[in-house]
């Protein structure tokens, strides 16, 4: 699937050969008179030469462990690497963090660096991270990626291997090794406005998706059923795609408005042109062209002989659906819900344009200051929340095909 | 892919028979995954609710007036006269229900239209956007462009405008002091020598701004100039945070900027605003502005904040901006220093 596994060793020598080469040329870390304007470029290795020489040294690591093969005495075929190869990659990713954070306390707070230009950090200084970091942990998620495709077998060392680099990070941010970086910084400035907001995006997103998919699976089975009709069911639900999201919040601002004036119950629920209510009902709208479409690819590719054979039997036609088709199709519909899901999680940013909350108030509060760190503070939550939610979905997956899935 | 997996693809009857058979078996799932569909779907909407009505509640201290919905654009300047608001809101017993940092410019004004929020952040020059077909001219005037808006607004949307700050947060063009000195521009006049001598020039600015008759196209009359359609970086955001950024680091070679009056970038970087003697642009004064149910259910709220907002100069505006977008302190610590400064809080 991934490439054969010489392929993906080499490209994981590589890729950890390439970690020198990234401290050397890009800098690390980025010296700012304040959290707008851009700063003085910092090298790893001028602010701390050992730090620089430790992450070269698990650099050489990371390469040997893709290197290591394991043999199993008497047998000539190899098999996996050592269960070591789990651990490199995320060890350094946490490294990495320390080595930031405190290189970047060390230009805060340290009397005098002089390669790095010394003190004059003022009051509103920032140490951001720079093209070196996040090129230098791009290329440790890469190994990463590559080894642990290799620990299929091994999901004990594979999740353990996983949640070092959290779990790392954690400890790091508790012992306060990176509050000198400015991502932290903006951290603390909005700590109750990030996590209030971080709840209203999983909720808007969940709770798009999850509508989506009452809405959707019900639609898909129609357009199955009637195929007359599915092209008037799917033309309305391209075009809700086709509509850009910022203008389709922009066109609901006057029904909805208009709603809670007639409605005022509704208005209590905080029902309105603005708010949660319409960016769920685009997310929703959006989630339904995944949903139902995969819905009805699902069914369509059943093969006619099961269903048949199905009411041969004497089974009805509800029962037909529940017991036969939509078990058989439901591998698709949920990686269409799946799809959705992902989506919704970035999409969701867009509640922030019309007071909905979310991240997006976070990310373009930061891009109204010109502050790329809040930005940042805002999309690193959506992005890893979006790839969470993906793995999640395909563990359900599993899980859900394991047990009620196809006649095995 | 999954296909392969169904047992007698085609013509073996026996295995289908046995496919069936364990799906009937096991049909209970897929009604139960269906039914556990649809209640998380209830689930999720009473909670996406719950979440947003906690929100809305956390304001809430003891039995007070109100409740007031207090809004405002996402920008440093919005974050901290929002505070303001809502602290003298509070500090005079109101429930308060805090929307700033809410949204762009034009979905504000929609959301205060619509009876969404109550009270919010709007500038004076902005009544050209929302009534047209007047006399441009009166909106270059602070006091005759307040009182025509005030009475608008009144009249046609039931809006209550307060009392305006001193500071004028209009549109001006800001260049380098080190560009000034080297190019020998003072003002809005020596910039257009500047320009028909055929020095270099780059503009960064809006492109409503650009296209205004009140705004580049109105200096350009004024004055005596034009600039080409390569000497400008147009964005479509009104923005100048990014402007002021690309101006500091000289990105593109660009050397002039448009500046707000109360830019927080006026305190921190070493610029130079181009006076304009012929006041081009309109007056924009930051007004509090009141829906009119509420200002006649509490008529005390339209003297409420006019101590706080006489004592909002230029030079006060930017300082506290600056504290916001370069130092990053919250908005909300701002607005009570000044406050607590002034002696308007109790609490």
């Amino acid at each position: 699937m991934t490439g054969s596994r010489p392929v993906r060793r080499w490209a994981a020598i590589g890729a950890a050969a390439l970690l020198p080469a990234v401290f050397l040329f890009l800098p690390f870390l980025e010296v700012r008179p304040n959290r707008v304007l851009a700063g003085r470029a910092v090298f790893l290795f001028s602010v701390s030469p050992s730090f620089f020489v430790l992450l070269c040294g698990v650099a050489l690591l990371m390469a040997g462990s893709a290197l290591s093969e394991n043999r199993i005495p008497g047998d000539k075929r190899k098999v996996a690497g050592p269960s070591l190869r789990a651990f490199p990659a995320p060890a350094a990713a946490v490294l990495l963090a320390a080595a930031a954070g405190w290189a970047g306390s060390a230009l805060v707070r340290g009397p005098g660096l002089p390669a790095a230009g010394g003190p004059g950090l003022g009051p509103a200084g920032r140490v951001s991270l720079g093209a070196g970091f996040w090129a230098a942990l791009f290329v440790m998620y890469c190994h990463g990626y590559l080894s642990f495709l290799d620990l299929k077998e091994r999901p004990l060392l594979r999740s353990l291997g996983f949640w070092l680099a959290p779990g790392g990070l954690v400890l790091l941010f508790g012992l306060g090794v990176l509050d000198d970086l400015s991502l932290v910084q903006e951290f603390f400035i909005r700590r109750v406005a990030f996590f209030r907001e971080l709840r209203r995006h999983g909720a808007l997103a969940l709770g798009a998706t999850i509508l989506g998919t009452a809405l959707g699976v019900p639609l898909g089975v129609l357009s199955h059923r009637r195929p007359r009709d599915e092209k008037i069911l799917f033309f309305g639900i391209n075009l809700a795609q086709t509509v850009p999201t910022l203008s389709l919040l922009g066109l609901l601002i006057l029904p909805l408005a208009l709603l809670r004036q007639k409605l005022p119950a509704l208005a209590g629920l905080g029902v309105g042109g603005t708010g949660w209510a319409p960016a769920l009902i685009v997310l929703c709208l959006y989630a339904l062209l995944p949903v139902a479409g995969n819905t009805l690819a699902g069914l369509r590719a059943l093969d006619p002989a099961v269903v048949e054979a199905a009411r041969g039997m004497g089974m009805g036609r509800s029962r037909v659906f529940f017991a036969v088709e939509l078990p058989l199709a439901l591998p698709v519909v949920l990686s269409g819900i799946r799809t959705a899901l992902t989506q919704s999680m970035g999409n969701a940013i867009l509640a922030g344009l019309i007071g909905g909350g979310g991240m997006g108030a976070i990310i373009f509060l930061g891009l109204a200051q010109a502050a790329s760190d809040l930005v940042l503070l805002g999309a690193l939550p959506v992005a890893i929340s979006a790839l969470l939610a993906d793995r999640l979905m395909h563990r359900l997956e599993d899980l859900l095909l394991r047990r009620g899935g196809r006649g095995r | 892919m999954w296909r392969k997996n169904i047992p007698g693809n085609g013509f073996d009857r026996r295995g289908v028979k046995l496919y069936i058979e364990t799906m009937k078996k096991k049909r209970s799932v897929s009604t139960g995954l269906l039914a556990a569909v649809a209640l998380s779907a209830a689930l999720t909407v009473l909670t996406t609710v719950g979440c947003s009505r906690k929100g809305e509640a956390a304001g809430e201290t003891g039995p007070a007036k109100g409740p007031v919905t207090v809004a405002s654009m996402i920008d440093s300047e919005g974050a901290i006269l929002g505070k303001m608001l809502a602290l003298l809101l509070k500090n005079a017993g109101f429930q308060v229900i805090d929307r700033t940092e809410f949204g762009t410019p034009d979905i504000l004004r929609a959301a205060l239209e619509a009876g969404e929020v109550d009270l919010v952040i709007d500038y004076t020059g902005s009544g050209q956007y929302y009534h047209g077909g007047f006399d441009p001219a009166i909106w270059s005037d602070p006091q005759g462009g307040y009182e025509m808006t005030r009475r608008l607004d009144r009249e046609r949307k039931d809006l209550f405008w307060l009392s305006p700050a001193e500071a004028n947060n209009t549109e001006m063009l800001a260049v380098k002091r080190d560009f000034a000195d080297a190019a020998g521009v003072r003002d809005m006049g020596s910039f257009a020598d500047y320009v028909n001598g055929g020095g270099r020039v780059k503009l960064i600015c809006a492109q409503t701004f650009a296209d205004n008759s009140l705004g580049l196209r109105g200096f350009e009359k004024a004055y005596g100039f034009t600039l080409r359609k390569d000497q400008l970086v147009l964005l479509s955001s009104g923005n100048t945070a990014e402007m002021l950024k690309a101006l500091a680091e000289g990105t593109d070679g660009i050397n002039v900027s448009l500046v707000y009056g109360t830019d927080g970038a006026l305190d921190k970087l070493d610029l130079l605003v181009l006076a304009d003697p012929k006041n081009v642009p309109p007056v924009y004064l930051p007004t509090p502005v009141l829906r009119g149910e509420l200002a006649r259910r509490y008529p005390e709220l339209e003297d409420l904040f006019t101590p706080a907002f006489r004592g909002l100069s230029l030079e006060v505006l930017q300082k506290m901006n600056a504290q916001v977008a370069f130092d990053g302190r919250p908005a909300e610590a701002v607005a009570r220093d000044y406050l607590t400064r002034k002696g308007l809080l109790d609490r």
